[in-house]
């Protein structure tokens, strides 16, 4: 009785899941159907250069490339709403972009990596009848803190800024800064009350690849999970995925080195979608995985490496525009859009893909 | 051939539909006949309307599928405009004309520019470079121009923006240039452009230089004898009277116009047009000298009177002064080196003695000497360039080579695949039959992040596999942009090179996350490889994540060293965590933080991969090396050598080589040969006292170098050879004045030349003789810089030993500035002219046309084939032509199933009783209502006379026996037919043997359709 059970949910299984779109089993990604798709490579407005970070802000998409560019891109068009270049780049550049809105005020925390600092500015609003700025136009810088150093307050290799607010629309309460460089950490820092201020708090984690504590090896961008309280740090080079609390205890570890279903190659963006599942963009893998947190199982695997539409190639970022999710296609300098597949029950790889 | 071409029926379009061979179309009415004939036959047993829509469906299916063949396509009409903006980034341009220029047209893209016009930039000086691809988001036109920007292409500019436009709009060609061109020919790209139908606007940008001064020439001799006294003459062209200062240099030094007066520099006074001046001066040494003639112009208050554009003020020219010959020696050992330069002295051979690095670098200061020597040099200490000229100087202008081996010398200082190994006598690579030990490199790159990242990620992995012996083994890790650190080639011997370059060519570069997996590939493929000497080179930015301390033991532990270079570090720190890998590991570490050491970055991993090349070293006991007696003039006299105890392992080279010294296993120890003009001596033991502790007190000693040197070095001649040379346009007239020893002219003679480009290149000099001891030739010489010639000459002279006469001669063309500052106004007329040819227009105001306009252009058609679709309806219809005339549709059965399924038909007394139930309401319908027991009864019957035997009644016995007995069998008379009732089809005779014979038939037409 158990064995025919047993089959006939396995033949169900296996029915159901070639029916949903974009998701593959057994660790074989799908190419993706793009929604949308803009960007290419090149110089001008709108045109990337190994894009290698992106946060959303309503409707459009803030972007920063290999040559230092900042562009607010429209997803709708591809056109670039404005744009800016950092001031200083010849080092090295940005590989962490946030962005914060309440209302009319806009920061966009920048990780300038390579100058060992965090860069906030506080654009203006884009014109009302959505005319594109001037290239340069409307962008102010309001606040610099962090210098080089393995101390307090200071960093080496800054990768992303998380922002905690006290609410939906409401003020900034802390901020977590993730680097690399040996000091691989999480440092937290709050408002000092001066505007645009901030002071270092305190720390955790350091470089290593133990499971059993808060050790990082190259955590590339972090996302919190408002819903759940939880601090999502994607670990790159131990290729997982960390939760902790807001305080930065250690909840557990998600994914594993690998190719198949729930283990994950450089995962360097998260993205948390508030029903304790999140979505993981994959430098190693090319592809996004959708990922329950919980169990750690996956849910989707999407795109495989590739040129053509609906591949990947070395994918640095991804995020949600409403039912939209969208990928940074780093190496195909483009942006990529795909809906997510909410019909499963189930997840892809099954409990094996726990790790 | 095409069909429809062979019928002679061009492609047609009508509305959004466009067909490629509408000939197909013509077999439709042949074919619709045909069906209609057919059909007369094949669908006669259908009703009329029915028959009729069956013949439609297949005239339809004929319509389709000879749509399909047609090739039919969907047309759709693009919108858009892209517009090529071609910048003119060339010196010539003055930056206020061009910013005019530039706002001009900005102004104009931007008010006229509909949404979805594209904008392109391409800017065009040496080269073309793509600024920008046409994008609708484009709204600015810059200059920024990545190359050399000494000369005018606009034929590029155009050629390229050819080649980057897009296919679904139209397109329009907006040239922003003074017109001035030094390179290609813009009518002739203008001719492909108006044959594409793409017309090409203009935009000139105009000015005229008022007041100009160009030195126009500075004329001196090619070549001069040491002590003459040379005339040089000074070109000046003024567009107005002005006056200002001359001063010419030798070699840097000033010459002294003035005498008498404290300025070495002389006033003159400029008239409008050509000015010429004069002066003497005594060729005091020889070699090549190097002259310059500079105008300074006068200034007022800081500013300059009279001049505008100060790059062309300056004239060079070089004069070859022949005198005794000179040799170089190339050392970084003056000390252990004395031996060796005591010896030259005492043969009378002058000789400067430098190391590498101070060293000639360019193919002129090569020229000064007769012969260079190399003592123990290795690759690295010479660039890329250097080594090319070093080729150049002995093929093209007929100096000597000796290269003296060393433990840093030919194969093991890393010559392999250097520009100067096709110039040696040996093959520097382990001969075939020689078992060396032989050493593994692996390479782990991670080149993406550093400028050119690409180009030098290839470079340097090329540079040092190319360096290996083929029994070397090499491999390549790099992280692909798939995911994977992988081997890109496994480590192999590098056997002709040609596997692991074909793999460099496949690198993928990508951005390496991690060193880890990498080293780990490198440790676990190395300590498998069956090689003595084993080693990593490791490129990168230094921001991967570094490997752990125990996975760097175990290198130490298995003695593979590995060696990093950092490029463009972020930080001290990047610097510092890949100098301490090298250290860990001891190997070296190297930093590449400037453009400029960029270009050494090949070198270095030359220098590296030297590191498993030790293995070419012969190193043991002393043996006395085998003299090949009689073939060589160097050797004369020398009938025995001393012992040596190592030399450089090399192999013979096939051709006019001359092994003339042979050591272990027959190896080449002393080779020469001719190469191109000139001579190469390749020795490959030392010659001071490292391998030859005896050498240096044989008495043969100074008679061995001076006789080798002598051979190698550039003869003299004794003819008097003057050569003179004169730019014209961008071609050089080179002229040759001969005379004999004894003055009288030399006729006859045979010339055979080379010239050496500035870019490296090298060509054929052709002289042709045009009078009594006076030849002439022409050589293009269009990029500025120095051009060096090499000339060697035989001739017949009696009076000369054999009676033949030879020697060499060298001289050198000049062009100190580019083409481009000799343009004094715009070149509009040539803008107007493409204009005109290509249907564009000439744009001089601000937003006085349309940039964008339509008119004038062809907004293309994208096709996209439909031909798979009409012929899958073709075939959905072909099939629905068979069902209607294979399937009945008996709707009242359908309804009746339908109530039975959802009326009163539900079945509850289980499967097999329903059914059972169906089938008797069924056949209780067919038998007219009857009771159940009246059917079961019909049925019993029919059973039993089923099972019953066939049995003959008594009648039918007495029939058969009157038909035995030949009685004549009674014939019943024809029955009557019986009257049929009113209301009943009339019976007919034969009526069901006929209805079978129609279905019979009918089916075979069927079978014979199908």
């Amino acid at each position: 009785m158990l064995v025919r059970r047993a089959a006939w949910r396995g033949v169900a299984c296996a029915l159901a899941a070639a029916c949903v779109h974009g998701c593959g089993v057994a660790g074989e990604g799908v190419p993706i159907k793009p929604t949308m798709m803009v960007g290419e490579a090149g110089l001008s407005p709108g045109q990337f250069s190994y894009p290698r970070a992106m946060d959303r802000d309503g409707g459009t998409v803030w972007v920063i490339d290999k040559t230092a560019r900042v562009q607010q891109i429209d997803p709708a068009t591809g056109e670039c709403l404005r744009g800016w270049r950092m001031p200083d780049w010849s080092v090295g550049k940005p590989t962490g972009i946030t962005v914060w809105r309440r209302g009319e005020t806009l920061r966009v925390f920048i990780a300038d990596t390579h100058y060992h600092r965090i860069m906030v500015y506080a654009p203006e609003p884009v014109a009302a009848d959505g005319r594109a700025m001037r290239w340069g136009e409307g962008m102010r810088l309001v606040g610099v803190f962090g210098e080089y150093g393995e101390g307090d307050g200071q960093m080496v290799y800054p990768t992303d800024v998380a922002v905690l607010t006290d609410g939906p629309d409401r003020e900034i309460v802390r901020l977590y800064v993730s680097e690399y460089g040996g000091n691989d950490r999480v440092s937290i820092y709050e408002p000092t009350g001066e505007p645009d201020g901030y002071r270092f708090v305190r720390s955790f984690g350091r470089h290593g690849r133990e499971a059993a504590e808060a050790t990082f090896s190259r955590p590339q961008s972090m996302h919190i999970d408002v819903a759940r309280r939880e601090l999502l740090v994607a670990d790159s080079c131990n290729h997982r995925i960390g939760r902790f609390t807001l305080e930065g205890a250690l909840i557990g570890w998600v994914g594993g080195p690998g190719r198949g279903a729930g283990e994950m190659m450089y995962p360097y963006g998260i993205m948390a979608l508030g029903d304790g599942t999140a979505l993981v963009a994959e430098f190693g893998n090319s592809r996004v995985q959708h990922i329950d947190l919980e169990r750690g199982t996956c849910l989707g695997l999407y795109g495989v490496p590739g040129r053509e539409a609906g591949h990947l190639a070395t994918p640095w970022a991804v995020t949600m525009l409403g039912e939209q999710a969208v990928v940074l296609d780093s190496g195909n300098n483009r942006l990529v859009g795909f809906r997510l597949s909410r019909g499963r029950l189930w997840a892809a790889g099954g409990e094996g893909g726990r790790r | 051939m095409t069909l429809h071409l062979a019928f002679g029926i061009p492609p047609v379009s009508a509305g959004p539909i466009h067909l490629e061979s509408p000939v197909w179309l013509l077999l439709v009415p042949v074919l619709g006949v045909w069906a209609y004939a057919m059909s007369r036959r094949s669908l006669a047993g259908l009703g009329g309307g029915l028959r009729r829509v069956s013949l439609g469906v297949r005239v339809l299916v004929i319509l389709l599928v000879c749509g399909a063949l047609s090739e039919p396509s969907l047309r759709r009409q693009a919108t858009d405009v892209s517009v090529m903006v071609i910048v003119d980034a060339s010196e010539s341009v003055p930056m206020a004309s061009l910013a005019r220029a530039q706002e001009m047209v900005g102004t104009s893209l931007e008010s006229q520019k509909r949404a979805g016009d594209r904008l392109g930039v391409v800017t065009a000086a040496r080269d073309a470079v793509v600024m920008s691809l046409p994008t609708p988001f484009n709204r600015e036109v810059t200059r920024t121009h990545t190359g050399r920007t000494d000369s005018t292409n606009l034929a590029a500019g155009v050629r390229l923006a050819l080649a980057v436009m897009p296919k679904d709009a139209a397109n329009r060609i907006l040239l922003v240039s003074d017109g001035n061109e030094t390179v290609g020919g813009l009518l002739q790209a203008a001719e492909t452009a108006r044959a594409l139908g793409i017309p090409i606007d203009v935009a000139p940008i105009e000015y005229r230089y008022a007041d100009e001064v160009i030195v126009d020439r500075l004329v001196a001799p090619a070549s001069a004898r040491e002590g003459e006294t040379m005339n040089l003459r000074v070109v000046v062209r003024a567009t107005r009277p002005t006056v200002g200062r001359l001063s010419i240099t030798q070699d840097g030094d000033a010459i002294d116009l003035s005498p008498g007066e404290a300025a070495t520099s002389v006033a003159v006074a400029l008239k409008e047009g050509l000015n010429v001046f004069q002066a003497s001066i005594t060729a005091d040494r020889n070699g090549p000298r190097e002259f310059r003639a500079v105008f300074e112009p006068e200034r007022e208050g800081g500013r300059v009177v009279g001049d505008t554009i100060l790059e062309n003020n300056q004239a060079l020219a070089v004069t070859f002064v022949a005198g005794e010959g000179r040799a170089l020696v190339l050392t970084e050992n003056e000390n252990a080196a004395g031996p060796f330069l005591e010896a030259l002295a005492r043969s009378n051979i002058r000789a400067e003695v430098k190391s590498a690095a101070q060293g000639p670098t360019t193919l002129t200061e090569m020229s000064a000497y007769d012969v260079i020597i190399m003592m123990d040099q290795p690759a690295y200490g010479f660039s890329q360039k250097q080594q090319s000229d070093f080729k150049q100087y002995v093929h093209d202008v007929g100096g000597g080579l000796v290269v003296l081996g060393g433990p840093n010398a030919l194969g093991a200082g890393g010559w392999i695949g250097s520009p100067l190994e096709d110039a040696l006598p040996v093959t520097l690579d382990i001969p075939q039959k020689r078992q060396m030990p032989r050493g593994a490199l692996a390479l782990v790159i991670h080149s993406c992040e550093m400028p050119e990242g690409v180009f030098y990620g290839k470079k340097v992995c090329e540079a040092a596999v190319n360096s290996l012996s083929r029994l070397d083994l090499a491999g390549i890790i790099e992280y692909s942009w798939s995911g994977a650190t992988t081997w890109v080639h496994p480590l192999s011997p590098v056997g002709d090179g040609s596997a692991i370059n074909r793999s460099i060519q496949n690198l993928m570069f990508g951005d390496m996350p991690d060193f880890t997996p990498s080293v780990q590939l490198a440790l676990e493929g190395l300590s498998k490889a069956d090689a003595g000497q084993k080693h990593v080179i490791m490129i990168s930015d230094g921001d991967p994540q570094m490997p752990s301390d125990a996975l760097l033991d175990k290198f130490v532990e298995a003695r593979i060293t590995i060696s990093t270079v950092g490029v463009f570090p972020h930080s001290g720190m990047d610097t510092a965590r890949m100098q301490r890998i090298s250290q860990y590991t001891k190997g070296r570490h190297y930093v590449v933080d400037t453009q400029a050491a960029l270009a050494t970055i090949p070198q270095i991993f030359v220098k590296e991969a030297q590191t498993i090349r030790r293995s070419l070293i012969w190193e043991g006991n002393p043996f006395t090396p085998s003299l090949v007696m009689g073939l060589s003039d160097s050797l004369r006299g020398i009938s025995q050598a001393p012992a040596l105890n190592g030399y450089v392992v090399t192999g013979e080279r096939e051709g006019l080589a001359l092994v003339s010294m042979k050591g272990k296993e027959g190896d080449p120890i002393l080779a020469q040969w001719q190469y191109g003009l000139g001579k190469v001596l390749v020795y490959t033991s030392d010659a001071t006292t490292r391998w030859n502790p005896q050498w240096v007190a044989w008495p043969n000693y100074r008679a061995f170098w001076e006789q080798n040197t002598r051979w190698a070095m550039r003869p003299g001649g004794s003819a008097n050879v003057r050569v003179v040379t004169e730019n014209r346009g961008d071609q050089t007239l080179i002229t040759v004045e001969a005379l004999d020893a004894a003055g009288e002219r030399l006729n006859f003679a045979n010339f055979r030349g080379r010239l050496a480009a500035p870019d490296g290149s090298a060509s054929d000099i052709e002289l042709r003789q045009v009078g009594p001891g006076r030849y002439q030739g022409v050589v293009p010489s269009e990029a500025a810089g120095s051009y060096v010639m090499g000339l060697r000459y035989v001739a017949p002279d009696e009076r000369s030993p054999g009676g033949v006469l030879e020697g060499t001669v060298q001289a050198a063309i000049t062009r100190p500035f580019a083409d481009e500052y000799r343009a004094l106004e715009d070149n509009s007329a040539l803008l107007t002219q493409v204009a005109q040819m290509t249907g564009g227009r000439v744009i001089r105001e601000r937003g006085a046309v349309d940039l964008w306009t339509r008119e004038g252009v062809e907004l293309p058609v994208a096709l996209r084939p439909i031909w798979l679709a009409v012929a899958l309806a073709g075939l959905g219809l072909f099939l629905a032509d068979v069902a209607v005339r294979r399937v009945r549709i008996d709707v009242r059965a359908m309804a009746r199933a339908v109530r039975g399924a959802f009326g009163r038909g539900r079945v509850v007394a289980g499967e097999m009783g329903g059914l059972k139930a169906a089938r008797d309401q069924a056949r209780a319908k067919m038998d007219g209502r009857e009771d159940r027991q009246a059917v079961q009864a019909r049925a019993a019957r029919a059973r039993e006379v089923a099972r019953a035997k066939f049995e003959a009644t008594p009648e039918m016995l007495r029939e058969g026996e009157r038909a035995d007995q030949g009685a004549p069998i009674a014939v019943k008379p024809a029955a009557r037919p019986p009257v049929a009732e009113k209301g009943s089809p009339p019976a007919k005779p034969g009526e069901g043997l006929s209805r079978l014979k129609q279905a019979k038939q009918k089916a075979r037409d069927e079978i014979e359709e199908q």
